[in-house]
């Protein structure tokens, strides 16, 4: 007993040593911070050299925050696994740094003059990663395979809308086979539209259009399995898959047989980590660990005051706003709902709890969406101011007390729970609007009513909430993703708001041809909403980054929230 | 004592059946749906995807699936990721047994030692200083220690020295895995000193140690001959437990030092109603903790004499 008690606790000693000494000889992992500056550039932030980022010369290691939930482009639905397909695959059309779509397995297209039918050839000697030729078949077996129910996507109801015989295809009522779409040849696509959607090429860009393979689609699994390992995946794009470690990162490395490999994609390797802890990804990036990190309001405002870093924002296409239950007494009285948006003082809101560049919302639809001429944010423009964040308390008191005494209430009568998610910052954003409309507009009965994410996904469903805050970012470059959101019976209107006007202008620009008087209908559709505000809108998100001194010309937008291919390390 | 062990084992089986059962029925109970989001999905879509995963069942007979399943050794596929609940365990479990392991000797081995030089020194400075130690422990959460570590020894040094020391992530280099274990062990190495302190204390006091003594024995020999033995008993009896919470208990710090551990697809698959990945996970950590707590009980016996005799006697 005595020995196996001793050799126990020699064990564990030993044990304990290995677990605590070793490893003096293999520190750092291969990678030691140079501390010299690389090559300076014109946009050089003053203590430059600080951070140097990797040491890797060829490659970059960025964070993408969270393990990709879905690398199937037929049924991925968020931006963390679209950073990483856009540089993997390619789609008839892809971005260019500019949000514009231009022709990627396309060589050249043909637009008929009802906008109707899109007419693509294909560029010729394009290969899968298994070797095959990217031929027409793969964009007709990937749409047809898109639509099909055995996929069941969650985006099939949205693009059902554009392609003809899609939706009956989706639910089962048709077979796939009679979708819009058609190979005439070995490289030519031909889509048929429901109506013309001047959109349509930037939609193209978007995964659930990207070509697959048959064959390869079949050996890896099909929709049970496609895209769920490194080796589950067949791609056509820039980068393929090198390696895929869970949780932890994923290594994309350059495709040199890439069409355009002169041009685009100069950094040989990137390595995406799955770091979820902000500031744990503030550490790595001091240490260079990581070349870019998302940041925090008040991490960009220590990184700006040390003036080190090279910092960037994009407006992520999020449109935060209170959308409102209608069917609340009090809510139910539009006046009621302005003069709540207007309660909340906006540049306050700024700067004290969003605590960055976040820009105070004028219209509905935010400014990095393009208009009818093309030019991002001229349709926002072209709205003009429709919403009071003014900050003129007295006319949003005025206001709500007029709206309540149609009524037949009073403030004292008004009683109003925000529901939102858990979490700090909803709890310190819910905390502030309470506080705002207690202060600003006299109303006492504000609560409070963080859920879950599924509770409040739920709630929202069963109407049960007075006030929500939430967000919405669009699928697709047009003021339409935005504003069709708001039609009778849509399913993320919670509100419980209808009105016929509002659905027939929806409607009618989809029929409408003509890019300028579609753009007409839309704007007057943002009108309506800012007016009846069924939701009232606050702001549009801006997201903050920094970059480490080696990584140039990363793109990020609202449509293509990461995109290495016209980066380079300098 | 095979009966005994037979009956423990019995035991423990039918504790992984409620638990099963229970955490099947309840997450079914939460608000929600797999695969409903932000984004509205239409009707006959989510239809495909229920049958898709057998969720257009009443929920006993997916229950009772489920178990039948599990018998054959299938933990289902997760609705969230499509890969098989059995790959992720088997892929992320071993990141956090080596980083509980680590810990778990790291506490243990320190626990012990310090609750010894405390009490063997009762009332000196070394007494005040390992209890202070303890008492930060006890109070200072492992998120806490593992943020400040990895501040100071892995940002600052780095900063100070220009020599990456101690990497902010990852879990390839021993190094690497250093500030992580030492986080996760900060607390249970403090409550392990704090309970080896006062059984050593009782041992220290009792009759036979004043016979040693009396017998002229040296300090270090009564210590190591007859005081250790005896005190040690309580801490193999949290041991058990100890270890199960540790094992199981790394998300935070897993969190913080970007291990991809079980622990964050645990907590993700409840936030995201991954009905198959929140059962699968939980049943797997719920064995195990039955496990150890087994394994515990039985290792009394092995240890403590009196305990083995007396399993005999009946």
């Amino acid at each position: 007993m005595k020995k196996a008690l001793a050799l126990v606790l020699a064990l564990t000693l030993s044990l304990s040593l290995v677990a605590c000494g070793g490893g003096a000889s293999s520190s750092a992992a291969g990678s030691t911070a140079s501390g010299t500056t690389s090559g300076s550039t014109t946009a050089e932030p003053a203590g430059a050299g600080l951070y140097p980022g990797t040491a890797d010369p060829e490659g970059i290691t960025v964070n993408l925050a969270s393990e990709p939930p879905d690398m199937n482009p037929l049924t991925t639905t968020d931006s963390t696994s679209m950073n990483v397909l856009r540089h993997i695959y390619q789609g008839m059309m892809y971005l260019d740094a500019e949000d514009n779509a231009v022709p990627g397995v396309a060589e050249s297209y043909e637009v008929s003059e009802d906008g109707l039918t899109y007419t693509f050839k294909l560029k010729e000697g394009l290969t899968w990663s298994n070797g095959e030729p990217v031929t027409s078949a793969d964009f007709v077996f990937g749409l047809r395979t898109f639509f099909s129910p055995e996929t069941a996507g969650d985006y099939q109801s949205t693009w059902a809308t554009l392609i003809q015989g899609a939706e009956a295809a989706y639910k089962g009522q048709a077979p796939v086979e009679e979708i819009g779409i058609e190979a005439p040849d070995e490289y030519t696509v031909v889509y048929h539209l429901n109506n013309p959607a001047p959109y349509f090429l930037s939609v193209l860009a978007f995964p659930s259009f990207f070509p697959m393979n048959e064959k390869g689609w079949n050996d890896c699994g099909g929709v049970e399995t496609y895209g769920t390992e490194a080796d589950k995946m067949v791609t056509n794009g820039a980068y393929t898959i090198s390696e895929w470690l869970h949780q932890d990162h994923l290594t994309l490395t350059k495709n040199d047989s890439y069409w355009n490999a002169a041009e685009e994609a100069q950094i040989k390797t990137i390595t995406f980590r799955m770091i979820d802890d902000t500031n744990t990804a503030m550490n790595g990036f001091m240490t260079g660990e990581l070349d870019m990190i998302g940041l925090s309001g008040q991490q960009k405002v220590d990184l700006e005051t040390e003036g080190a870093a090279k910092l960037g924002q994009y407006l992520d296409g999020g449109v935060w706003y209170f959308e409102y239950n209608v069917t609340q007494p009090g809510l139910n009285n539009a006046k009621v709902r302005k003069a709540l948006t207007m309660g909340i003082d906006i540049p306050s809101l700024m700067e004290n709890v969003v605590k960055n560049d976040s820009v105070a919302a004028n219209c509905f639809t935010p400014p990095c969406v393009k208009g009818a001429d093309g030019e991002t944010g001229s349709f926002n423009a072209a709205a003009g101011d429709l919403i009071d964040h003014s900050s003129d308390f007295e006319a949003a008191k005025a206001l709500l007390e007029e709206g309540l005494a149609e009524e037949g209430m009073t403030v004292d009568d008004l009683e109003i729970t925000i529901l939102t998610d858990t979490g700090d910052t909803a709890a310190t954003q819910c905390a502030f609007y309470q506080e705002q409309w207690r202060t600003n507009l006299g109303i006492e009965n504000v609560n409070v009513d963080q859920q879950e994410f599924q509770s409040r996904l739920d709630k929202m469903s069963n109407h049960d909430f007075s006030v929500v805050f939430a967000g919405w970012s669009c699928d697709y470059n047009d003021p339409n993703s935005y504003l069709d959101l708001w039609i009778t019976g849509g399913g993320n209107n919670h509100t419980g708001w209808s009105n016929a006007e509002y659905d027939e202008l929806i409607n009618a620009a989809a029929q409408e041809p003509d890019a300028a008087a579609r753009e007409e209908l839309l704007l007057a559709a943002d009108k309506m909403v800012c007016e009846e505000q069924p939701v009232g809108p606050l702001y549009y998100r801006v997201r903050d980054y920094a970059c480490s001194d080696k990584l140039e010309g990363a793109v990020r937008s609202a449509f293509q929230d990461m995109n290495f291919l016209y980066a380079s390390i300098v | 004592m095979a009966r005994y062990v037979g009956k423990r084992v019995l035991y423990a089986f039918l504790t992984i059946v409620v638990l099963a059962a229970l955490t099947f029925f309840m997450m079914h109970l939460l608000p929600g749906d797999p695969f409903i989001g932000e984004k509205a999905v239409d009707e006959s879509t989510l239809e495909m995807l229920r049958a898709r995963y057998g969720l257009d069942k009443p929920v006993w007979q997916q229950f009772l699936n489920y178990m039948i399943n599990v018998f054959r050794g299938d933990l289902g596929v997760s609705t969230q990721y499509k890969r098989p609940v059995l790959t992720i365990i088997a892929e992320s479990f071993p990141y956090s047994f080596e980083l509980g392991i680590r810990a778990l000797i790291f506490a243990s081995v320190a626990g012990v030692l310090l609750g010894i030089l405390a009490a063997v020194k009762r009332g000196t400075a070394w007494d005040t200083g390992s209890m202070l130690v303890a008492m930060i422990g006890v109070s200072v959460p492992s998120f806490i220690v593992g943020a400040l570590l990895q501040y100071f020894l892995g940002l600052k040094l780095f900063q100070w020295t220009g020599m990456r020391i101690f990497p902010i992530t990852g879990w390839d280099t021993e190094l690497s895995k250093l500030l992580p274990a030492f986080a996760l062990s900060f607390s249970t190495m403090a409550s392990l000193s704090r309970l080896m302190r006062s059984s050593t204390l009782d041992v220290l006091s009792s009759d036979y140690v004043k016979t040693a003594k009396a017998k002229g024995l040296s300090q270090g020999k009564i210590v190591r001959r007859h005081v250790v033995r005896n005190a040690i008993m309580p801490i193999v009896t949290v041991l058990g437990p100890q270890a199960a919470a540790i094992l199981t208990g790394a998300f935070v710090v897993e969190k913080i030092f970007n291990i991809p551990g079980m622990g964050r697809f645990f907590v993700n698959s409840i936030n995201s109603r991954d009905y198959t990945l929140i059962a699968g996970t939980t049943l797997f950590y719920g064995a195990f903790l039955v496990i150890a707590n087994l394994v515990v009980d039985l290792l009394y016996g092995v240890i403590d004499p009196r305990i083995r005799l007396a399993g005999r006697k009946e």
